[in-house]
């Protein structure tokens, strides 16, 4: 029972940072029409910013952490003017593509500034090595801080979403934004705002996990992004709650399948092999969407008629 | 209050309106009518900033707006109801009145504007925090209008208010855009392929046709006219 709730509990981490990667995903989506691919690469520069900031000055790290946090605010602003805005009227799919480019150029210049970052690097932080024993289930310091961390961000991004002028001006621009702008909005200025707001979730994101694994490179969000993105579509790509919800899921069902096939072979396949896994939920999601195409919640297309 | 002057606007290298020229006086209802393809609800949007125009002048209040975009035209007093409505559908009714408030500062004045406005559409009152895809044709274009109004306009412009709605509540749009004229003094431009109840409110009209005026007048005028009556209000 309770190495099940560990392995739930450890579902529930991943997944809540999944859900913050997917929200920062259908956030920009919702608003600028940009499927970003570039998101995991956003996430990847600035841990890696973090990293460099707690070796080579040898900064505090709460003091790091701030300014990482500025950093990646500047950074969503000038990805906003400098990429977002020049492609701003090309189609989804091109614009799509465009991303995948940014990721690359992204990951090119981290590594031509900090080429000991594309090797793995320690990424140390004040909660290594600490965890808590609760009866039997065994908790990390670390992922109580994710937990806390996605928790009460989610809340605080819903309460400005919910209730702020700004908020709902954002939640406006992703139905119409010919109509935002008739009621007086400056769409640039907000565009610029959910760029600087994604950008920072993603470094939150990326601090997150690279404190979770102790582990850092230029390219170590990538394979993060697949789950992340199969969150997004099956929260229906237009939902910001239910890309929450997607997400998390995507963290449980990925966490719980990796305890149930765990020493399990299917003939000379080893079946507790991670490639097996990420395959099996990549065919679940094929099945999902074959079936629901719209998503999961799927009731935000029938909204739009 | 408006005046506009050999308007020239298109997409790309399609030119839509060719050479429009008309006034607004202050406190009026003027109706622009025309059939669907006339460039009618192209007017609107270069009006309101949402497209460039290619050449002309749009004075506002005696000042050129025709090069401002959308955000700053509205805080000179321009406020259009868009065809369709273009309602934000996954906002509350409520928050759909707010978005039309984005403009303005005072709480409390927004507050006294949103219980203004519920007491002209009492049936968006029970609505308010349905999502606004969920109205009737109706109710959408009552808060399509509340919205509108929420930012303070001096001139609203309405695209098509009576389109897809049915006979009954078509009567009731347009004795609120009586009422608004009459009661708030507010000045109205209204673009209608539904020449014969446009023409019972509006003061003047100008008919538009494949982009350029072809007549203009008293609506009264208008309304005997054989021609006009031939072509828009079904002989
Ligand atoms: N976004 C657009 N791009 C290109 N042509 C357009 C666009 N919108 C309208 N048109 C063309 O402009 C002409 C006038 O359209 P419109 O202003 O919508 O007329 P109305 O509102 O009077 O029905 C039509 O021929 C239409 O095909
Ligand atoms: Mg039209």
């Amino acid at each position: 029972m309770s190495a099940f709730l560990q392995v739930v509990i450890a579902g529930l981490v991943t997944g809540s940072l999944y859900g913050l990667l997917t929200l920062g995903i259908v956030l920009i989506y919702r608003t600028t029409g940009v499927l970003n691919f570039a998101y995991g690469a956003i996430a990847s520069l600035c841990a890696c910013f973090m990293y460099i900031l707690l070796t080579g000055p040898r900064l505090n790290f709460w003091i790091a952490l701030v300014l990482t946090l500025l950093f990646s605010l500047l950074l969503g602003i000038v990805l906003e003017r400098g990429f977002a805005r020049p492609v701003l009227h090309a189609p989804v799919f091109t614009k799509a593509i465009a991303t995948l480019a940014l990721a690359l150029v992204l990951e090119t210049i981290a590594q031509a500034i900090w080429p000991q970052l594309a090797e793995v690097q320690h990424f140390s932080t004040p909660f290594e090595g600490q965890a808590l024993h609760l009866g039997g289930v065994y908790l990390s310091a670390i992922d109580i801080v994710i937990l806390v961390v996605t928790a009460s961000l989610m809340l605080v991004l819903n309460l400005f979403l919910m209730h702020t002028r700004m908020g709902i001006a954002m939640r406006a621009m992703a139905d119409n934004i010919p109509a935002t702008r008739l009621m007086g909005a400056s769409v640039g200025r907000i565009f610029m705002l959910v760029w600087a707001l994604s950008s920072f979730l993603a470094a939150i994101c990326g601090i997150l996990l690279a404190g979770q694994s102790n582990l850092i490179n230029v390219q170590f969000m990538d394979p993060i992004l697949l789950p992340a993105f199969i969150g997004a579509v099956l929260g229906g790509l237009d939902s910001l709650p239910g890309s929450l919800i997607g997400g998390i899921l995507v963290g449980l069902v990925s966490n719980l399948l990796a305890y149930f096939l765990a020493g399990h072979m299917l003939g000379a396949v080893d079946m507790s092999n991670p490639a097996i896994r990420d395959t099996l939920i990549f065919v679940g999601f094929v099945i999902v969407l074959l079936i629901r195409p719209q998503g999961l919640r799927g009731r935000a297309l029938l909204r739009r008629v | 209050m408006l005046k506009v002057e050999q308007l020239h606007v298109g997409y790309g290298s399609l030119e839509v309106l060719h050479g429009i020229s008309f006034d607004v006086p202050e406190g009026a209802i003027v109706a622009i009518l025309g059939s669907n393809g006339a460039g009618k609800t192209t007017l609107m949007r270069a009006l309101s900033g949402l497209i460039p125009i290619k050449s002309g002048k749009i004075d506002f209040a005696g000042k050129a707006v025709g090069r401002l975009v959308a955000e700053k035209r509205l805080r000179e007093g321009l406020a259009l109801v868009p065809e369709g409505r273009d309602l934000f559908g996954s906002l509350t009714v409520r928050e759909n009145l707010l978005m039309g408030a984005y403009t303005r500062r005072s709480r409390t004045e927004i507050e006294q504007d949103i219980e203004r406005i519920l007491e002209r559409f009492p049936r968006l009152k029970t609505r308010l925090q349905a999502h606004a895809a969920s109205l009737s044709g109706g109710e959408g274009q009552m808060l399509a209008i509340g919205r509108a109004l929420m930012s303070h306009p001096r001139l609203l412009l309405l695209d098509e208010p009576s389109h897809g709605l049915a006979p009954i509540i078509v009567e009731t749009v347009f004795e609120v855009i009586e009422q608004l004229n009459r009661e708030e003094g507010l000045t109205i431009v209204l673009v209608e392929q539904n020449a014969h109840q446009a023409l019972e409110v509006a003061h003047t009209a100008y008919i538009l046709q494949s982009g350029s005026i072809v007549l203009n007048g008293e609506a009264t005028t208008l309304t005997a006219n054989s021609a006009v009556q031939e072509l828009y209000m079904g002989g």
